[in-house]
This record gives structure tokens, C-alpha cells and sequence, in this order.
């Protein structure tokens, strides 16, 4: 009959509406890559030096930070949160660790006790900023942004005005030493990459963040305990904050509060760009990792490109939204099902 | 031969604030047995799964499931019990592989030195989908890679997987409407599985509207009716008809309508639809609304009759046809153009979608039509709230003051202060979406009244009505939806109202 | 050593002291508020010990140090000294260094409202003076003009061939006032020295991260580069950190100004080629000094000349051969200056047409 066939037709149209949707997204989930093969490929044709072993190598360290912090914001923002105190923490960390290696300051000379003592006091904070929010329904962008400045007043009052330099020969063979021409820092960074990735793909916790991106009332109906795996994230976080503080402060060579400022925005911008959705449940520590090199590759090459500095920034914003705009999913999806 | 009892509930009894949602259900699901449910929308085929999965408890009455009391606090304890769910909405992970999120929450066999033994979960997911027949699924495929019928599937096999391994001995799965978003051969596909299911002891609750479907499968069929069981009967020898006759509710008097208030539209036409269609929700929709009509779409969940409206309030936009609005051919950005053709929307979702509760009544009301509280280009607090207190005495919507956070109102007092919104607005094509749910009794007939009101002040409506009845009472004129199509278009003059049965053959 | 020793006991002494002054009010003393950046920067903390120095010598209980740190917001410092002077009326002094040049007028109006004398340093707002003032007694920079030219003068002739070369410039932040000073000395410099060739010039925005990573992407793209011009000490280090990595650090000459601890370290390493010590304790000392002496009456603001209202400070330029006797003076001893004495700060005028 005609009606019949009219509305199979219609259920037909929907089915294929469906599966275009789903093409869509699985396209969509390839392009942070591509947008970082375009930038290579545009900054290969237009910035003098930029294709070279030479800046691969500079690329590589630069990556480091930004990539440890975005590791440890991928879970974080994964969950639909969003943390700053890396930028009180961080500093802290890098103050404090600068105070108890063999420095110009102190007497103190804890090799690596130090970086221990520091990341441990690092993952307690961070777990403190957590329980605040998870347990006291505070919100996480406030209470991160109250620990930050509480812990940048602790860092100030650490090293009172006068930062220490590093003078530990192991740290500073670190910073500046490499293996293949790739420095130790990148290993670092490889390293916590590996095991965000083992994280998120191998074992429960990566599976919970998820769901509870997703949907957290699905994720309580399934049984899983909500508030544990969040104060999980927040130790996770933790970690990557006291290494970024320590890498940070090694690679300056000294430990200020300074360490901390510049790393919040640029991680959570790699883990945006990365394709991974501010509202949790989609992404991942891959598209962080391509994120992070999106990131600290416009960096790299508006210098090298020889942008003056007073344009820099406003491209370099230009620039980062048009990677936004590319990699992530924009529009409703017509069926939300 | 006494058959093996899985689950069975006496005098299930529901109450909701003015309404009475279930009343009274005895029901019982034999092991190996699928069991349809049907009923029209809001006869309380979900309130009653809900209570069944533990999502909501009952105000009376009393469940067993294998002979034990069952009073599930939430479906985690109706897992253990051997009750599961698939939900209308998808519940799956979409981040996840289909192993993953089968065994979510269980993970622990698989667990060595901390780490998931992805290998080892994968086979095990095999072994549980093979078990359905569902070869077609690779257990380590992300859900987000997946269609939406093997989304479906993975859905079944993780409820199944889930309650069987807590409750070896027969288990009840409960499926809420699960065809919705599949074709033909994927539903063939799934009613296979749910007679393996049976089969193995297993029993099933088929919820569904579609009757041909339920009919399909299922080995005893019950139907509701407004909150009660109107029948249960072995599925042989059933006809469509019969089915039909059953569903209809009961039907209020013509007086409960304003019938009697009931107007003959004009001959101008204030809204054309002309073929309109949106890919895959709807198509070839020709309707036209004459001033001072009321028109009543009928159709049950899925019939496209959302979208339709969507589509004429400019919330989405039509792949197909025309929209002419009093003479000009339209084509709306949003909703804020189709208001400026005098278009206006107002949804069903009241707490959400219509009205601020931390805003006063006054400035609700004011919110689709400034012009009307404007001086010298600003708004003006004191003639918004004139105009507040003119719709609160119209309308007799009962607040402390015109300042009143609408948040504090009942349900139908909010609800008459949306028609006050819309009465203030300039806009004459109305779209009431379930314009009296969540509302009790004594104020359905006043917001009756208001409708009838808004018509005789020259105003079109668009009724998507809570109750077949409701629809026959209010309007002019009813068209009939299913499956993207219009099936029928009913005359609904006063003193000559069609019967229920006419509406619901078509709808279903 | 000895004067980290000081800075500690001075921000103990600091809150205690503010802790007292919230239990009990005895006979008053005068409060003499210091109001910087922050106090994590060295240099600000200068300022502090200067202001401490000038009410050590004055009667013991008659005046106590309060610091203000606005930690780089705008507002902040503007609210802090309403609150101090909300609170001690007229029985204060002040000295500022404004976090932004526009901050002047409100702290001005402020305080030619409450009758409260102060003293400012480094930046003013074109137009914006103590002249039109009865209660802003002077106002202080470094000639930062002078500091650009400086360094650049030194590095030119640091560098492998003296006077000739590809150097790198590293700007302070953009559209600040001490970077564009320091600029055009430097473009003066250039002026003067036409064989220097600038490969490329980035802003740092004085910060020592970013400094490492524009140094390090510098590095990576040219392959020769002789020397490298940086606006301040801060940068400097990343900048130093990245030639360490190449192994190209004290081949290739750098320059800072600020004369942080770091820095002077470097210079004596042969990491940096030189800095500009800005003199604090004499800043922050003669700062409030000006101001104390026009709130005892000991000189009017009706009766000084321009040039004690306004005038530029020496830095002290930092290099190889400089080093012994600054640290003799400024690293080993603290600077004590002469309060009295209020001619001793002055270099020269300030030309107020710049």
C-alpha cells in the first residue's frame, strides 16, 4: 500500500540520518590530527627553519609541560570538571623542590628526597582542592582558583621574595641533557603519556571517568562509587601538577612561583583542541597528546615565523580558535538518543 | 502444569500529585513468557515499569520476585533480585568499547595488578554476546563506532549479562519501547533474541506502541487503561480491533470541554503547511489552520508529531515543503523569527522549557512582549505589574502578589501564568504542547476555559493533547499521525465528536 | 645571607606588628605604608628594607613599616591604601610604586583628601604630576632610557667583534613603560653603532618560561647569533638556561637589568655579560624620607624646586668589572644611605616634556 510504503520510507530516511550522524562523528574524532598535519604542513611552507631536525628537537622539549599538564587535565576536564590550581600549585611545587635540592638558598641538598617530599605535598593538596569540591559541592573552578593562591602565597612565603637556584648537578644535566637528541624532560612527559594512556584504556578508573562524563546518573545507577574515582582524578591531577612544578623548575633552572603561570590555559586549550568536549564523556589522553603539540607547535612557530610580537597574540588566539572550531563537534546532533 | 512464577505484583497503586497514575495492578510474569504492555500514552505502562526496575516506588501495594518480597530501593537492587531494565534512553558509555561498558561496575575478575585484562573482558563479552546471537558485534568496538540497532543490542546483552549473573534461575527484562530507533529487519533481528531469551527461562515485559509489534511477539498481552489493567489475555486470537477497543480511556462529558463554547473558525486560513517534511521524522504534511481553530494532532510517541511541531515553531528547520503563514511563505531561524510572525510555542516541559522559576510572575508574564510595559524605550516594573495583576484576576491565577517567584506556584497556576505570557504576546498561532499536564482536576477546566478564550479572541491553537479525549473535546478538527505520515484528518464539529476508537485504529 | 636573614625577620616583624596594632592602640606610631607589587619579587622587597632603614633611624616607636602588595592587580592597590588610610586617618606616610601608571590619580586624589604625604616611583601618567599636588611630595624613576642604552652600549662590545654583529632582542611586555624606555635606548644604541644587525626581536613579557622558550625556538632557527639583548634580569636566566642547553652559555653575551640576586651570580659566572642594579633601598629609603620630611614640616611642597619633586636615581651597571665593588657595598652590606642628606638620591632632573 502507499501509506505503508511512505512510512517506511521515513523510517529508511531516519535510519540513514542516524548513520550519517555517526559518520560525522567518527570523521570529527580524526581531526585534531589533521588540523595538526595542516599546521605542520603551512608552517613547513611559510616559517624558515621550522622543518628541521634541529626545532623537532626544540619541539619535543617545548612539548614537555604543556603535555604533563594536559595529561592531568584530560581526566579532570573528562569529567566534566575544570581545575586552575596548577598555576599556585605548580609553583609551589617548583618553589619548594628548588629549596630542598642543593641550592643557593638553603643548606639543604635532599637530591631526589626533594622532588618526592614535593610531589607528595603536590597530590595532597591537589586531593584537599578535590574533596573540597566533591565533598562540600563546591565548584571546582572556584575552589581550584582559591587553592592556586593559597598556594602561590605558600610558595612566596617558601622562598621569601628571593627565588633559589638550582645548583644540584643531577637536575641541571636534566634540564639541558638529552638521548637521541630528544631531552630527558620529553621522557618524562613520554612516560606520564604512557601511563595516562594505560590509565584511561586499561584499568576501571578510565572507564568510571568516563561514564561519569557521559552521564553521571548512569554512572551512580551502575553502581559505580562516584565520589572515589573523582577524588581519584583529583590525586592523578595532583601528580602531574608536582611534576609540571618540578620540570618546570628545573628547566629554568631556578624555583619561583612564576613556574605555575602560562601552564593552566595552554593545557586546557591542548586538551580542547584535542577534540576532548568541556562538558566531559568524550575525548581522551591521545587527543591531549595531539593537542599538546598543536598547542606548543603555533607557539614554536610565530616566533620563528618572525611575527612581531604586538600581532603574536592576537594570531595566536586567531589561530587557536580556528583548531577549536575544526576538531570539535559543533552543531546539535538532531537525534540526542 | 503449573508454570514457574518470576515476578508478580498486587495492588500497585501510584499517586501523584492529582493524579492517580496506577490503580490497583495485579500483574504476574511467568517464567519464558514474553508479556506485551499496552496502553496509550500516560495509561501508565512507564510509571508501572519504573516502579518494577525500582526507579520509583509505589504509594501502595506489594511485589515478589521468586517467591521473595521485592521492593527495590534502585535497579541495582532489582539486578540483584534478577529484574532489568533497557531504558528508552541509551545508558551506554559512548566512549567506550561494547566489552567496557558490558561489564562496567563488574570489572573485578578481570582485574590483575590493578590493570583490566582487556584481552580476557573481550572474550568474556564474546562469550555473552555470542550467547545472544549477536556475532555481528565485536566486543572490543568502541559504542560510538556502532549503529544504533547493535547499540540497542549491546544494551539487552548488558542488562541480560547483568542480571542473570547475579539471578541464575529465570530473569525478568524489562524493554521500554525498544524499536523505536530500528528498521525492520533489525526489529526481526531482536525478536529472535527475545525468544532465545524466553526460552531459556528467561521472561520479558515488551512495552511497545506499535500493535502489530506487540502482537508480534508476545505471548500474553495486557493493556492499560488511565492507570488501571483494562484487560490480560493470551495473545490467540486477538484481533487489532478488539485491542483497540480495550485501550480507549473512559470519556469525560462534553460540558468538562466547553464543548458548548466551542466556535466555528473563520474562513481565513492563518497557517498553511504545504507538503512540508523533515528527513527521517516526517513527511508530505499538508494542514491548513483557520483562524479561531483548534486543531488536535494525535499520534503516539514517535509518530512524528513533536517534530512537526518543532519544525512550524522554527525550533528546527524543514528539509522539504513550505510553511506559508497568513498569506507569505516563511522560513524561521529559531523560534524568536517564528515569534515575530506571531508564532509561539508553549512547551511541555514547563519547569524547563516555559517559565523562569526565579523570576516573579510579572516579569514571566512579560517576557515574549515588552512592547506592550515599554516607555520611552526601557521597561517599565510598574506597567509590567498592572498588566500582571489584569491576567492574575482574568485568569484567577492564585498568588500572594504579582512579585511572587514562580518557582512557588503550583503546578497549574504556573501553568496559567504561561497562558497569561502568551495571552499578553501578540502572537495568534498558538502550539500547546500538553497544555494540562501535571495538573489536577479543577485547574484543567479552567485552563479549558482559557483556551476557549484564546480562540474567541481570533487566536489559532495547535493542541498536542495529554489524552485522546482531551484532543476530541478541545478541538475542531483532529489529525491523526503514525510513522511520519498523516493517517487521518477527523471533523470534530460540537454535538458531532468522533469516538476515540476512530483516532486510535489510525494511530497505531 | 645576612640580608635574607633581614627580609625573614622583617615580614615576622611586619605581622606582628599588624597583629599588635589590631589588639591595642597605644600612643600611635606614625605608619609609613609601602605599597608594590608583590612581595615574592627581590627588588620590591628592597623598597621594604630601605623604608625599614629610614624608620630605624628614626626614635625607636615612632613609625613602623606597613607593606601592601597588590600582587599585579590594579584594584587591589587602590583598595589597600584606601583601607590604610581609612584606618590611620593623616597618621601616615606613603610611598608607591603604581602597578599601572593610571593607579596615580586615584591614590593622588586619595591622598590630597586625607592630608596624607607620599611619594611615588617609576611610572606617572603624562601630564600627571607632584607639581599640581600639595600632598604628593616627589615622584622617582631610574632613567630607563639610559638603563637600554647601557646595556646595549656593553653588549655591542662584548661581542666576539667588537661593535659588529647579529644580536637578538628579548622586550619586557609590550606597551609597558619601563620596556619602551628600555627600547629606545637601545634604538639610540643601534643608532650609534651600525654594524649590529637585529635578527629578531620577541616579547618576553618578563617572564623567565617564556624568555626559555623563545630563546630556545631562536636557537633552533638561527644558526649564528652573537649576542642577545634582554629587558630585564627575569628573562635573562630562561634566556641563559637555554644557551646552557647548547652549551653556548657565556660565548654568547647576554644582558639583563634589575640586578637580581641571579643576575649578578651570572655576571660573575661570565653567563651574562652585565645588568642595571636598581638601587631599592635607596629608592624605597629616600621615598619615604621625602615624604616624612614634608609630614614633619621639615621642607613644603610650596617652597621645592622641580628638580627635588621629580628626579631620576642611579642604577648601578654590573659587569665583570664592577662586580667586587658591588657586592661589597650592596651584597654583603646593606646600603645605608643618609636621610637627611635629601639631595643624595638625585641624579638629574626629569625632563617633563619626555
Amino acid at each position: 500500500m502507499d501509506q505503508q510504503a511512505r512510512s517506511s520510507r521515513i523510517g529508511l530516511e531516519f535510519a540513514q540520518e542516524m548513520k550519517r550522524q555517526s559518520q560525522r562523528e567518527r570523521f570529527v574524532s580524526w581531526a585534531p590530527l589533521a588540523v595538526l598535519a595542516l599546521l605542520v604542513l603551512l608552517f613547513s611552507l611559510t616559517a624558515e627553519g621550522f622543518f628541521s631536525l634541529k626545532n623537532l628537537q626544540n619541539v619535543l622539549n617545548q612539548v614537555s609541560i604543556p603535555l604533563v599538564m594536559s595529561m592531568g587535565m584530560t581526566f579532570v576536564i573528562l569529567m566534566g570538571s575544570t581545575d586552575l590550581s596548577a598555576e599556585g600549585l605548580g609553583g609551589f611545587v617548583g618553589s619548594v623542590t628548588a629549596l630542598m635540592v642543593l641550592n643557593s638558598k638553603t643548606t639543604l641538598d635532599m637530591g631526589f628526597l626533594a622532588v618526592v617530599i614535593a610531589m607528595v605535598a603536590s597530590v595532597l593538596v591537589s586531593a584537599l582542592s578535590g574533596l573540597m569540591h566533591i565533598k562540600g559541592k563546591l565548584p571546582s573552578f572556584m575552589v581550584s582558583y582559591a587553592v592556586s593562591n593559597i598556594m602561590a602565597g605558600f610558595a612566596v612565603l617558601a622562598y621569601r621574595g628571593e627565588p633559589a637556584l638550582i645548583r644540584d648537578p643531577f637536575f641541571t644535566v636534566l634540564a639541558q641533557g638529552d638521548f637521541l637528541g630528544i631531552p630527558y624532560l620529553t621522557f618524562i612527559a613520554l612516560g606520564v603519556f604512557g601511563v595516562s594512556y594505560v590509565l584511561q584504556t586499561r584499568t576501571r578508573f578510565g572507564s568510571y571517568v568516563m561514564a561519569i562524563g557521559d552521564n553521571e546518573a548512569i554512572a551512580r545507577n551502575i553502581g559505580i562509587n562516584i565520589d572515589r574515582t573523582k577524588l581519584k582524578v583529583f590525586l592523578w591531577l595532583g601528580v602531574c601538577i608536582g611534576l609540571v612544578g618540578f620540570m618546570g623548575a628545573v628547566r629554568i633552572g631556578r624555583g619561583e612561583v612564576a613556574i605555575g603561570s602560562n601552564v593552566v590555559f595552554p593545557a586546557i586549550t591542548a586538551v580542547v583542541v584535542g577534540g576532548t568536549s568541556l562538558s566531559g564523556g568524550k575525548g581522551g589522553v591521545v587527543h591531549s597528546l595531539l593537542g599538546a603539540f598543536i598547542v606548543t607547535v603555533i607557539n614554536n612557530a610565530l616566533v620563528l615565523l618572525g611575527v612581531s610580537p604586538y600581532v603574536q597574540q592576537a594570531v595566536q588566539g586567531i589561530i587557536i580558535i580556528v583548531a577549536v572550531a575544526l576538531s570539535i563537534q559543533h552543531g546539535k546532533s538532531l537525534i540526542v538518543k | 502444569m503449573e508454570r514457574k512464577r518470576l515476578l508478580s505484583a498486587r495492588g500497585i497503586t501510584k499517586q501523584y500529585p492529582g493524579t492517580l497514575a496506577l490503580d490497583r495492578i495485579d500483574l504476574d510474569i511467568y517464567a519464558g513468557e514474553v508479556l506485551g504492555l499496552i496502553g496509550e500514552n500516560g495509561a501508565g505502562k512507564s510509571t508501572l515499569m519504573k516502579i518494577l526496575i525500582g526507579a520509583e516506588t509505589a504509594s501502595g501495594g506489594t511485589m515478589e520476585a521468586h517467591g521473595q518480597k521485592y521492593a527495590p530501593r534502585n535497579p541495582i537492587e532489582a539486578g540483584r533480585m534478577g529484574v532489568g531494565m533497557v531504558f528508552q534512553e541509551q545508558s551506554l558509555i559512548l566512549n567506550l568499547t561494547v566489552a567496557q561498558n558490558i561489564f562496567i561496575g563488574e570489572e573485578k575478575p578481570f582485574v590483575k595488578h590493578g590493570l583490566v585484562d582487556r584481552a580476557r573482558m573481550n572474550q568474556s563479552a564474546r562469550k555473552v554476546l555470542d550467547a545472544m546471537e549477536m556475532q555481528g558485534i565485536a566486543p572490543g568496538a568502541r559504542v560510538n563506532r556502532l549503529d544504533f540497532a547493535s547499540r540497542q543490542m549491546v544494551e539487552i546483552a548488558k542488562v541480560f549479562h547483568a542480571v542473570s549473573s547475579c539471578q541464575a534461575e529465570g530473569t525478568v527484562i524489562l524493554l521500554d519501547e525498544p524499536t523505536s530507533v530500528l528498521s525492520e529487519a533489525e526489529i526481526r533481528q531482536l525478536f529472535r533474541h527475545i525468544r532465545r531469551l524466553c526460552e531459556g527461562g528467561n521472561a520479558v515485559l515488551f512495552v511497545s506502541h506499535k500493535l502489530d509489534e506487540v502482537m508480534a511477539i508476545s505471548d500474553r498481552i495486557c493493556v492499560f487503561k488511565d492507570g488501571c489493567k483494562a484487560a490480560e489475555m493470551p495473545n490467540d486470537n486477538v484481533s487489532e480491533s478488539q485491542l483497540y477497543q480495550l485501550m480507549v480511556g473512559r470519556t469525560a462529558s462534553g460540558e468538562y470541554y466547553q464543548v458548548q463554547r466551542q466556535r466555528t473558525p473563520d474562513a481565513e486560513v492563518v497557517l498553511e503547511l504545504k507538503s512540508l517534511c523533515q528527513r527521517g521524522f516526517f513527511g508530505d504534511i499538508d494542514l491548513a489552520l483557520h483562524r479561531g481553530e483548534i486543531i488536535g494532532i494525535c499520534g503516539v510517541v514517535g509518530s512524528g508529531k513533536e517534530d512537526l511541531c518543532a519544525v512550524v515553531c522554527g525550533d528546527r528547520n524543514p528539509t522539504d515543503g513550505r510553511m506559508v503563514v497568513r498569506g507569505k511563505a516563511r522560513a524561521f531561524r529559531g523560534p524568536h523569527e517564528a515569534l515575530r510572525s506571531g508564532i509561539l510555542s508553549v512547551p511541555r516541559e514547563r519547569r524547563v522549557e516555559g517559565i523562569i522559576s526565579e523570576m516573579p510572575v510579572f516579569e514571566n508574564i512579560c517576557l515574549s512582549n515588552y512592547r506592550a510595559v515599554r516607555r520611552h524605550r526601557l521597561i517599565s516594573t510598574r506597567m509590567a505589574k498592572e498588566q500582571a495583576r489584569r491576567f492574575v484576576a482574568e485568569l484567577s491565577i492564585k498568588v500572594a502578589g504579582v512579585s511572587q517567584l514562580l518557582g512557588h506556584l503550583s503546578g497549574g497556576n504556573a501553568q496559567k501564568v504561561v497562558f497569561a505570557r502568551v495571552l499578553a504576546s501578540d502572537a495568534d498561532i498558538l502550539l500547546l504542547d500538553h497544555p494540562t499536564r501535571g495538573v489536577d482536576v479543577g485547574a484543567k477546566a479552567e485552563i479549558y476555559g482559557i483556551i476557549r478564550d484564546i480562540v474567541d479572541r481570533g487566536k489559532s491553537v495547535i493542541l498536542l493533547a495529554d489524552t485522546l479525549d482531551e484532543a476530541i473535546g478541545l478541538s475542531n478538527r483532529i489529525v491523526v499521525m503514525k510513522d511520519g505520515l498523516v493517517t487521518r484528518v477527523l471533523e470534530a464539529p460540537s454535538g458531532h465528536k468522533p469516538e476515540q476508537l476512530d483516532i486510535v485504529q489510525h494511530m497505531m | 645571607m645576612k640580608r635574607m636573614s633581614k627580609l625573614v625577620a622583617l615580614v615576622l616583624v611586619t605581622c606582628t606588628l599588624l597583629s599588635c596594632a589590631a589588639a591595642a592602640a597605644q600612643a600611635e606610631p606614625l605608619t609609613v605604608a609601602v605599597s608594590m607589587r608583590s612581595t615574592a619579587s627581590e627588588y620590591h622587597m628592597q623598597y621594604v628594607a630601605g623604608a625599614q632603614a629610614f624608620v630605624d633611624s628614626l626614635p625607636a616607636g615612632t613609625a613602623e613599616v606597613q607593606i601592601l602588595a597588590c600582587e599585579g592587580n590594579d584594584d587591589k592597590q587602590i583598595n589597600d591604601i584606601n583601607a590604610v588610610i581609612a584606618a590611620k586617618g593623616d597618621n601616615m606616610i606613603l610611598f608607591v610604586d603604581p602597578n599601572n601608571a593610571p593607579n596615580i590619580t586615584a591614590i593622588a586624589e586619595a591622598c590630597e583628601e586625607a592630608g596624607v604625604y607620599w611619594c611615588s616611583a617609576w611610572n606617572t601618567p603624562e601630564g600627571i604630576y607632584p607639581t599640581s599636588y600639595k600632598y604628593w611630595v616627589s615622584h622617582q624613576a631610574c632613567d630607563a632610557v639610559k638603563q637600554g642604552y647601557d646595556i646595549a652600549v656593553t653588549l655591542f662590545n662584548a661581542l666576539p667583534t667588537p661593535g659588529k654583529g647579529k644580536i637578538c632582542v628579548m622586550e619586557g611586555m609590550l606597551a609597558n613603560s619601563a620596556n619602551t624606555y628600555r627600547m629606545q635606548g637601545l634604538q639610540q644604541a643601534l643608532a650609534e653603532y651600525p654594524d649590529i644587525e637585529v635578527l629578531d626581536d620577541q616579547a618576553g613579557d618578563w617572564a623567565t618560561a617564556k624568555a626559555l622558550t623563545i630563546a630556545e625556538n631562536w636557537l633552533a632557527k638561527y644558526d649564528q647569533i652573537d649576542g642577545i639583548w634582554c629587558a630585564c634580569d627575569d628573562m635573562a636566566v630562561g634566556v641563559v638556561q637555554a644557551l646552557k642547553a647548547k652549551g653556548l652559555n657565556g660565548k654568547v653575551p647576554v644582558t639583563g637589568v634589575d640586578g637580581t640576586s641571579a643576575a649578578i651570580e651570572m655576571v660573575g659566572t661570565g653567563d651574562l655579560v652585565c645588568t642595571i642594579a636598581n638601587n631599592g633601598w635607596l629608592q624605597g629609603g629616600y621615598g619615604v624620607a621625602y615624604a616624612y620630611a614634608a609630614k614633619t614640616g621639615k621642607i613644603s611642597t610650596d617652597t621645592m624646586d622641580l628638580t627635588h619633586r621629580m628626579f631620576y636615581t642611579n642604577g648601578y651597571l654590573v659587569t665583570k668589572e664592577t662586580l667586587p665593588d658591588y657586592v661589597k657595598n650592596f651584597v654583603d652590606s646593606t646600603p645605608v644611605y643618609d636621610y637627611n642628606n635629601l639631595d643624595f638620591p638625585i641624579a638629574k632632573a626629569m625632563d617633563l616634556v619626555k
